[in-house]
């Protein structure tokens, strides 16, 4: 059981994008669920995913900046980087929301979440121009950041 | 630098001429409530005359049409807001001041002094028996008129009610101006108008003229007075009675009634579009304006021509003059605005609902000047994006208005592009109403292919104007390579790109 | 307002398939109470010329008024026939109906001498009188009959009152394809507004509009349903400019999933877009 050639190829050009513009490391893709279970009966994921480690941190949830401001007496962001799940699509696709639902459903997270916390994917989203638009979907309903 | 020309920023920009000063005041209304910023009741409240008694109830009665407040919306400005509860008192505390004084504020009773407002009787189906149904196509919409009126007081009915001539004198109620429900239903809004459901029947109300000794009157009177003669009606009653679907006679949709009652507060006189109130489209299918570019503009370049299967697209050689070449590149058929499209009449929502007109001096009811606006009214949740067909059945159902000096958007040549453009040919405004929220949305029927930019390459270099020197003095072009010039590019329009290389060849002088 | 005592339901005046409620106190009370604010649409007689400030009624949404007759907390009747009809049918609730009238009147009417006898005695106190003396010769005031004072109450009140064996036309409500959503959100204490200006189906505060910033721009999908990955950038980029996260979400199709909940507002999966700025 493999991804057809189109997912897998959108996977390599976000990979590219991230690896080359955007500086991110430890790139990785996936295409089954990781598990001890031999190659050959690993479940394949919805999609093939990605995971990377950006070169600073890129979502900080509003509860923490607001600790932070307390915290702190002056405003930092918290530089280090934490690991992202990213999801390639293509603009032309479509999607629902029970897809959306099993994407999250077979994401590993390295820790458990936090209390009142809830995955969250990088949405890379292609256009016919190789242009990539990066989005977060939270599986949950997340307040906005504030700036 | 050889493009430089093309650059749009190289000419000044034409200064809007077009008086589109109240289409802007249409997108305050909506910008004051477009942020979720809610309004702030305490200052509002405050900023009210007789707040100092406190508000509501019986205080209504001094606020007459003399303390009438003029209160802006824009001149109270909105409180802070915060992004998230605190759960701290003071957080807790501004809240509960904001929802008291939205509670006294609207706790109002409507109360008038006698003599300062009018009574109107609802007779729904009078016009509706007497009309019958071949109303004769005067636009008057005379069997929707439900209200009568006692008598014409005030402002507000030099727009509003009509009396219907040619109504047979013996007929009760014949020299009554009578209401429209959006018109009744507003005024009872404002506190203008007292609505009264009759007990008896319209002679009760309005006696003939041989009984006008009002004898019938006098007999309905008894322990209650006046009121047995008819109830006066809340708000509530008058929303049920006036409010209706598409089509119900002598009712209005509430979508509609908003949009009307919006514009009105905004200082608009609004009447329901009849045709009648259009012009006739011009009998000469050519205007000036039309004549005038047609003689500027070659006759052969609107129509596209035809090419060799493989191209080229552009025969290689000297061309002299950019035109000869454009003429050659023009494959898409262009929209031409035409004054007389045989296109069938809007259906559903997408028809034009209201004429506007902004306040002027001298404006009678019975001789409307042609509108400001025409706008349509739909209803967001039951409406889809209207299509193309719908668009177009919408605004040539609109008077055509071309661009030019007279309808305010400038005249010709390259300085008045973007006021053409934007003027187009015919115009309507769309009113999307969301459950009480109303956005407007300005629909123009425009012609890209009426602006030939090219034109202007062919111009004859400005005389002695030091920033011509060079760079404007043409002398031809030469087409060096065109083959495979035209592909397509995937998608619904299927968009035509060519590729084209052209060299632009400067010949010193 | 949180005492158990059970309170009147609230009546929601259903006309033409549109949802209103004229009762200041019940407006209030749905605000408090059931986090349901509404937009207000009526004219606001103290000031008409405006809409920054607008009056009675509001206008709820079909899903508003659809999760106050499943909380059991409000009945929608059927306004357009069954108000005229009760005005039509003169009865003894006329009486009730006209007391009302009469008492605002009066008051008006007492407020009204109170008032020009309070100004008379300033200005006479002050010695001069001319503003005082315009208000008298202007306003005739005092012995009219009530019923010559104008008087425009907000709802029928005693007028409607069903007449015993007669019950109010109960209305249905018809919801959209979104409810599902919409029901989720109000459960968790929302309070929701129709998302015209932002594009969505609904604009989602984290409490009462009248304080916070809205949080979401929300828009249902059932739960099989396409939705264009453009469609999510556009909301999502939208969102970004404006301060907000766009929510999509909608009812779960799966006979697996939280099978445990039965409530249909819990059984539904949302989530969040924010733009990652990269």
């Amino acid at each position: 059981m493999a991804h057809p050639d189109y997912l897998t190829d959108l996977a390599s050009t976000v990979f590219e994008n991230l690896e080359s513009q955007h500086d991110w490391t430890l790139l990785e893709s996936h295409t089954h669920k990781q598990s001890s279970l031999p190659e050959s009966s690993k479940t394949l994921l919805p999609r093939p995913l990605l995971t990377g480690l950006p070169p600073k941190r890129l979502y900080l949830h509003p509860d923490d900046q607001v600790e932070l401001v307390k915290t702190h007496a002056t405003y930092t962001v918290d530089e280090t980087p934490e690991m992202e799940w990213v999801v390639p699509m293509h603009l032309n696709e479509q999607f629902t929301l029970k897809q959306l639902a099993e994407v999250f459903d077979s994401l590993e997270m390295p820790e458990p979440l936090a209390e009142g916390r809830c995955k969250r994917l990088l949405m890379a989203i292609v256009h016919d121009d190789s242009t990539v638009v990066y989005y977060f979907v939270h599986d949950g309903i997340v307040k906005p950041r504030q700036n | 630098m050889a493009y430089d020309d093309e650059d749009p920023t190289a000419t000044p920009p034409p200064a809007i001429a077009r008086d589109d000063s109240s289409t802007v005041e249409i997108e305050d209304v909506e910008d004051a409530e477009a942020d979720e910023a809610v309004s702030d009741f305490r200052k509002f409240a405050s900023s009210l005359p007789g707040a100092a008694n406190g508000g509501g109830g019986g205080g209504g009665a001094l606020k007459n049409k003399k303390a009438a407040p003029h209160v802006s919306g824009k001149t109270v400005r909105r409180g802070e807001k915060d992004f998230e509860s605190h759960g701290t008192r003071l957080q807790e505390n501004a809240l509960e001041t904001s929802r008291t004084a939205m509670h006294d504020v609207l706790s109002y009773t409507r109360t008038r002094v006698p003599d300062n407002y009018m009574t109107g009787w609802y007779f729904p189906d009078h016009w509706a028996q007497e009309a019958g149904e071949d109303e004769k196509p005067e636009g008057l919409w005379r069997r929707d008129r439900v209200v009568a009126l006692e008598a014409e007081k005030g402002q507000m009915t030099k727009s509003m009610g009509r009396v219907l001539r040619g109504a047979p004198k013996n007929m009760p109620g014949w020299d009554k101006a009578w209401l429209l429900p959006e018109e009744a239903l507003y005024l009872v809004e404002r506190g203008d108008l007292l609505l009264r459901w009759p007990r008896g029947s319209i002679e009760d109300i309005f006696p003939p003229p041989e009984e006008v000794d009002g004898l019938k009157r006098e007999v309905a009177r008894g322990e209650d007075g006046d009121y047995e003669l008819g109830l006066p009606l809340s708000l509530q009653a008058a929303y049920s009675l006036f409010i209706g679907h598409e089509g119900d006679r002598g009712k209005v949709t509430l979508e509609k009634f908003q949009v009307y009652s919006q514009l009105r507060r905004a200082g608009y006189l609004v009447s329901r579009a009849s045709p009648l109130l259009d012009p006739p489209p011009p009998s000469d299918t050519q205007t000036l304006w039309q004549r005038l570019f047609s003689l500027i503009s070659s006759p052969k370049s609107d129509t596209p021509k035809s090419h060799p299967a493989m191209g080229p697209l552009v025969k290689p050689g000297l061309h002299r003059s950019y035109e000869s070449v454009y003429h050659q590149l023009s494959l898409i058929p262009r929209h031409k605005p035409t004054p007389n499209p045989n296109t069938p009449a809007p259906e559903g929502p997408f028809t034009v609902a209201y004429h506007v007109f902004k306040s002027r001096p001298g404006f009678t009811k019975t001789n409307l000047p042609a509108p400001d606006f025409r706008i349509a009214v739909v209803n967001a949740r039951t409406t889809d994006v209207p299509d193309l067909a719908e668009m177009e059945a919408l605004l040539d159902s609109t008077p055509w208005d071309p661009p030019n000096a007279r309808s305010g958007a400038g005249g010709p040549g390259i300085g008045h592009m973007y006021q053409r453009l934007k003027h187009g040919w015919r115009n309507v405004i769309v009113a999307v109403n969301d459950n009480g929220m109303v956005s407007y949305l300005e629909f123009m029927e425009t012609a890209f292919g009426e602006e030939k930019l090219f034109e202007r390459f062919d111009a004859k270099p400005r005389q002695g104007g030091k920033k011509s020197s060079g760079r404007n003095q043409r002398a031809g072009v030469v087409v060096v390579e065109a083959a495979g010039a035209v592909e397509a590019v995937g998608g619904k329009g299927g968009f035509l790109h060519p590729h084209l290389l052209l060299v632009h060849l400067r010949h010193p002088r | 307002m949180t005492s158990s005592s059970p309170r009147p339901h609230v009546r929601i005046s259903k006309a033409a398939n549109r949802y209103l409620v004229f009762d200041i106190d019940d407006v209030m009370y749905l605000r408090r109470n059931h986090n349901i604010c509404s937009v207000f649409v009526g004219t606001m007689p103290q000031a008409p010329q405006q809409s920054a400030f607008m009056g009675l009624p509001i206008e709820l949404m079909a899903e508003e008024a659809q999760v106050l007759v499943e909380k059991n907390v409000a009945f929608v009747v059927d306004d357009s026939n069954y108000h005229p009809a009760r005005i039509a049918a003169a009865g003894p609730q006329d009486r009730q109906y006209l007391d009302a009238v009469k008492t605002v009147t009066s008051d008006a009417q007492r407020s009204m001498r109170e008032q020009t006898e309070a100004r008379k005695a300033m200005y006479a106190n002050k010695g001069t009188t001319p503003a005082a003396a315009t208000t008298t010769k202007n306003s005739p005031v005092t012995r009219e009959a009530p019923e010559a004072w104008m008087a425009t109450l907000t709802t029928s009140g005693a007028l409607l009152t069903p007449s015993p064996g007669q019950d109010e036309q109960l209305a249905s409500v018809d919801v959209p394809a979104s409810y599902p959503l919409y029901a989720h959100l109000q459960d968790k204490g929302y309070f929701m507004m129709p998302g015209l200006r932002f594009g969505c189906d609904y604009n989602v505060y984290p409490g009462d509009p009248l304080r916070f910033h809205s949080h979401f721009q929300a828009t249902g999908f059932q739960w099989n349903e396409d939705i264009n990955l453009l469609d999510l950038v556009t909301g999502g980029r939208l969102g970004t400019n404006v301060k907000k996260s766009f929510l999509i979400g909608g009812r779960v199709e799966s006979e697996e999933q939280h099978k445990d909940n039965t409530d249909a507002t819990r059984d539904v999966r949302a989530f969040s877009i924010e733009w990652a700025a990269m």
